[in-house]
């Protein structure tokens, strides 16, 4: 029997049969193995009296089954295993991105931790992690603060564990071509993350944050009609509105019936960080001096 | 004082019209100042920032307290009788007897009438 690759990421040990050269190789170790990710039939969605949650995805508890038409399918368990049905022509760089995005968005949730859509920033011994919708320039923000030396420890999937630290992920970021550019990156030298898409998987080497670090302070990017970034405080039971609104792909967490434990977390980041709202103007993106504000931001809630 | 947060998780909604379901659970309920109150044990709560938020994994509905409210939830970690509620809270906030009352009537309605607390009256 040939060894199977081991990866890791998420602070989890993974032997996996799906090659993973975004995540750290490891080592054969004495280390019990946390995850294995296997290539395998994964039945239908209404198997084992799974309920359907939307058009592509269907629940129980502890268990994910995921369809990406064109793509593959993917089975989510236990947070434990995930097995990986390919479909027949589709490219394995695709494949590599729902496994790495939603099929782990769903691991990372089944092991108890609260999976949040944004990425995380070391800031002194702390971390901040930045939320908000798609396309609002949280990959060009995270970009923005790699730039200035930086440290990133996790992109597009934040898990936060029950002591509030982030959990750091693996050493990468997903850039759009422009936040390249402002990253002064060629994208020529990148590999993009799916054929004919303009995201590119960012190497962070020295830059990526091995260290799980508490969550100090968590900001929700938007944007407005407005000459300079503006803050404010969310407060109380909206503190609740605004993880839950941002955890990743939410839908899968009433399937999985983990709301309670949601809750829960969800409690105890809101205890612990502040949650603040982050304006910028709607008009270009300074990115340099959104920065600054963040920074100085951060200096007033220590 | 108690907010109705979220049929589905992450979208915030209000009661639509609260003195209308007020006056819908006056005639409902029989609640007077003997009256026991109780959790429901089916709920899970959390601390959030200074206020409450709870859930009812059976209904899928999130509610959320704050100001006063969040200690009355405390006080009801043992059941507990709508008089004795008024003296704790009579004794720890700024408020006359007959206001903090009327006041803890309403908001044992509302809790009453999302499922928050069951109500005995007898004994």
């Amino acid at each position: 029997m040939t060894a199977t690759p081991l990866y890791r990421a998420y602070q989890l040990l993974i032997a996996s049969d799906c090659p993973l050269p975004e995540l750290a190789a490891a080592d054969a170790s004495d280390a019990a193995i946390d995850v294995r990710i296997v290539f395998g039939d994964v039945g239908e969605g209404a198997d084992h009296g799974r309920r359907q949650i939307g058009p592509y995805a269907w629940c129980a508890a502890d268990e994910l089954w995921l369809d990406v038409p064109e793509i593959g399918r993917f089975l989510v368990q236990q947070g434990q295993r995930i097995t990986v049905q390919v479909q027949p022509g589709a490219d394995l760089d695709s494949v590599r991105l729902f496994l790495l995005g939603s099929a782990f968005g769903a691991l990372l949730a089944q092991r108890g931790l609260l999976v949040l859509h944004g990425n995380a920033v070391r800031i002194g011994d702390q971390c901040l992690i930045c939320v908000g919708t798609s396309g609002i320039g949280k990959s060009t923000l995270a970009a923005g603060f790699l730039k200035r030396g930086y440290n990133v420890l996790a992109d597009d999937v934040v898990p936060v564990d029950a002591n509030c630290q982030a959990i750091p992920g693996f050493a990468r970021v997903k850039l759009w071509r422009d936040s390249a550019e402002q990253l002064g990156v060629d994208t020529e030298q990148l590999e993009r993350l799916r054929p004919g898409l303009n995201k590119f998987s960012y190497p962070l080497g020295a830059r990526f944050e091995s260290q799980a670090l508490p969550v100090r302070w968590v900001y929700v990017l938007d944007k407005d009609i407005l000459e300079q970034p503006q803050f404010s405080p969310i407060l109380g039971m909206q503190r609740f509105l605004t993880l839950t609104h941002n955890t990743y792909r939410k839908r899968f967490i009433a399937g999985m019936g983990r709301q309670a434990e949601h809750l829960t977390r969800c409690g105890q980041l809101a205890d612990s960080a502040h949650v603040v709202q982050l304006l910028r103007p709607r008009a270009g993106f300074d990115v340099e001096g959104l920065i600054d504000a963040i920074l100085a931001d951060v200096q007033q809630r220590v | 004082m108690i907010r109705l947060l979220a049929g589905a998780p992450g979208l915030a909604e209000l009661v639509g019209s609260p003195s209308l379901f007020l006056l819908q659970v006056i005639f409902m309920t029989d609640l007077t100042p003997h009256s026991l109150l109780t959790r429901n044990p089916d709920l899970v709560a959390a601390g959030m920032n200074g206020d409450i938020v709870m859930m009812s994994i059976e209904r899928g509905l999130y509610f959320g307290i704050s100001g006063v409210g969040t200690r009355i939830w405390e006080l009801l970690e043992q059941p507990t009788r709508v008089e004795a509620l008024a003296q704790a809270i009579q004794a720890e906030y700024d408020v006359d007897e007959a206001t903090c009352q009327q006041d803890l009537l309403v908001f044992a309605r509302e809790l009453i009438k999302h499922g928050v607390v069951t109500v005995a009256t007898a004994g």
